[in-house]
């Protein structure tokens, strides 16, 4: 039921589960917001084709200098270095050295949340691409080689992208958290994070840096998915405006997309329910597994590992049977488009569903990540910035504020899924009456993945 | 979005009415607290009297009928009846001890309080429960959890 192992290594605090009035009244508002979701519709779209404004052109025109560009890119980069470094020569306690809070909370936490309100701004910082592009210019430009790159295979899309934010969590809740004696070290994190970097390379160098960034490296796809949601995006080397979630209606144009959003809602469901729900049927699976002659650690794993698939199979089931209801409406395109079609409204969930878990851990570490492990990167005794000896002051939030936020951002998703489900169904039934029809189904998946959400969060998920 | 004026107006009622129930209804955590929810696990006993105070804080005398400190014994380094539940509330004095036949350190998360415990030396614990969450008690060196602490406002 704890919600510590996220990282257990890490993370010494788990959230009181959600008391049952305030899950009882959370339900309650999903079910009114519905009604009046359905109530009150707009009949022409409004998020599609979005208008570009350009902003700020001053500081548009800085960040995206060459100057700027190098900047952000070597600030990224040394991040790199720092991560690999402290992993090899700090402690080998997770919660004293950096890199396991900077890479499992600062960026892979807090990213999500900067996306979403500035914009896709991770690219500008990505290691791997400042290194791809510099290693692009140096042969253009430099050594005069003509690059040509292979054309990527646009039917694996986003494939690689899924299967890698898959092995990330499962590198940072099964192997690193499974019960007695296995704990992530940073050593373990270096080797990942190296091998990583260079699958990475090898793949831009062999399908060009944008183009690999934008399908298969995992932290870009992922990110840039939050970003979808965002009103600023950086086109043509201009900062632009436009309408929030405007963005997230062409994102899943490329296959694999839905794998990418599936994904993302059934790792933080696993993570929820292993403690709790699942606990059990892992268990039972595991003493199975180690039956037939496994060893402990690794019939803890593969236990893990099958109930981390089933349940991003289940999360994937209750959106398809949504969209198979949906080609039951007149006039239907068929299973296949509408099923890439709404994949976008997923995101909302994804995002509701990741600060819903996470909110208050990311609060506590990162006063961890910018207090003692920015003093004491290695957890060598160094006091860089006098701040060595700081602690995470776990009264700055109470568990009242926390289920609050839970709440309301599951709410707030519900409706935002919503909105982006409604306005694409009146652009492809131009009927309205069919187009709210369809939303019928829409709405039971929402309120499936909403109700899901609080569950995993409250007393019952025990 | 085009939202009729009667529509808007009957959203407006119904969440207003939904948070004036809510500000009504909601219980109040401060009074409806559990006085006896520290409950020592079942088959353990433990000496009430003799848990030391946590050194640099101020001495307290140990209340006359308070509950059991619940002891949880180790025994070849895995909990003995698996994961002890321990709930308490914010405030409370948090006490209990551990035995073990291993030489280990007994590690509170969060409160990040340690102790040593050993075959013939119980680790005993008493610190005040200043915050909620679920806290993780481990003995360090193998990682294994033994006990769930549960601070409730």
């Amino acid at each position: 039921m704890i919600s510590i192992p996220f990282g257990h290594a890490l993370v010494s605090r788990g959230d009181l589960p959600i008391p049952p009035w305030l899950f009882a009244w959370g339900a309650a508002v999903v079910l009114i917001v519905s009604f009046f979701a359905l109530a009150s519709a707009w009949r022409k779209p409004r998020l599609e084709d979005p208008e570009y404004r350009p902003i700020v052109p001053r500081f548009s025109s800085i960040v995206n200098s060459r100057v700027a560009q190098v900047l952000f890119g070597a600030i990224g980069l040394a991040l790199f270095v720092l991560v690999i470094h402290a992993g090899l020569a700090g402690t080998e306690a997770p919660d004293r050295n950096f890199s396991l809070t900077f890479v499992f909370v600062t960026v892979w936490l807090g990213f999500p949340v900067v996306s979403v309100l500035l914009g896709n701004v991770f690219p500008a910082f990505s290691p791997w691409r400042a290194i791809g592009r510099t290693a692009g210019w140096i042969l253009r430009r430099i050594l005069g080689v003509n690059v040509r790159h292979l054309a990527y295979p646009e039917r694996l899309g986003k494939w690689p992208a899924a299967a890698g934010l898959v092995a990330f969590v499962w590198l940072e809740i099964i192997y690193g958290a499974t019960g007695a004696a296995v704990t992530l070290s940073p050593d373990v994190v270096v080797q990942a994070t190296i091998a990583y970097s260079v699958y990475t390379l090898a793949m831009m160098a062999l399908f060009g840096v944008d183009k690999w960034n934008s399908r298969g490296e995992f932290f870009s796809v992922y990110f840039g998915m939050f970003a979808s949601l965002s009103p600023f995006e950086n086109v043509e080397g201009k900062l632009q405006r436009r309408r929030w979630l405007s963005g997230a209606t062409s994102w899943a144009a490329v296959p694999g997309s839905l794998a990418v959003v599936v994904a993302s809602i059934g790792v933080t469901t696993f993570d929820g329910a292993q403690e709790g729900t699942l606990k059990a049927p892992i268990e039972w699976l595991q003493e199975r597994i180690g039956d037939l002659g496994f060893a402990a650690t690794i019939s803890v794993r593969a236990g893990d590992t099958v109930f981390l698939l089933v349940t991003i199979g289940f999360v994937a089931l209750i959106y398809l049977l949504g969209v198979r209801g949906m080609t039951r409406v007149a006039s239907a395109p068929s299973f296949s488009v509408l099923r890439s079609r709404f994949a976008h409204t997923l995101i909302p969930i994804a995002l509701a569903y990741l600060v819903a878990h996470y909110f208050s851990l990311f609060v506590f570490q990162e006063q961890a990540q910018f207090t003692y492990l920015l003093s004491d990167p290695l957890g060598s005794g160094a006091n860089l910035f006098g701040t060595a000896n700081s602690g995470i002051d776990y009264t700055l939030i109470g568990p009242e504020l926390v289920w609050y936020v839970q709440v309301g951002v599951l709410v707030a998703g519900h409706v935002t899924g919503l909105v982006l489900a409604h306005d694409r169904a009146v652009l492809i039934w131009s009927d309205y009456r069919l187009a709210a029809r369809s939303q019928y189904w829409m709405l039971v998946v929402m309120l499936c993945f909403t109700s899901l959400g609080l569950f995993l969060l409250s007393v019952a998920n025990q | 979005m085009n939202f009729s004026p009667k529509k808007m107006v009957a959203g407006a009622v119904l969440v207003i009415v939904a948070l004036g129930l809510f500000l009504v209804i909601k219980p109040d955590n401060s009074k409806d607290t559990d006085s006896g929810s520290q409950r020592p696990p079942a088959a353990t006993t433990g000496a009430p009297g003799t848990t030391p105070t946590v050194p640099g804080k101020k001495k307290r005398p140990a209340p006359p009928r308070g509950p059991i400190a619940p002891v949880v014994e180790v025994k070849g380094g895995q909990p003995v009846g698996g994961v002890q539940k321990l709930d308490v509330n914010e405030g409370d004095d948090v006490r209990f001890t551990v035995k073990s036949d291993v030489d280990e350190e007994v590690h509170v998360h969060g409160f990040d309080v340690s102790k040593p415990v050993g075959p013939g030396k119980p680790a005993r614990f008493d610190f005040e429960a200043g915050f909620t969450g679920i806290f993780e008690v481990e003995l360090e060196n193998s990682a294994v959890p033994i006990i769930e602490l549960q601070v409730n406002p």
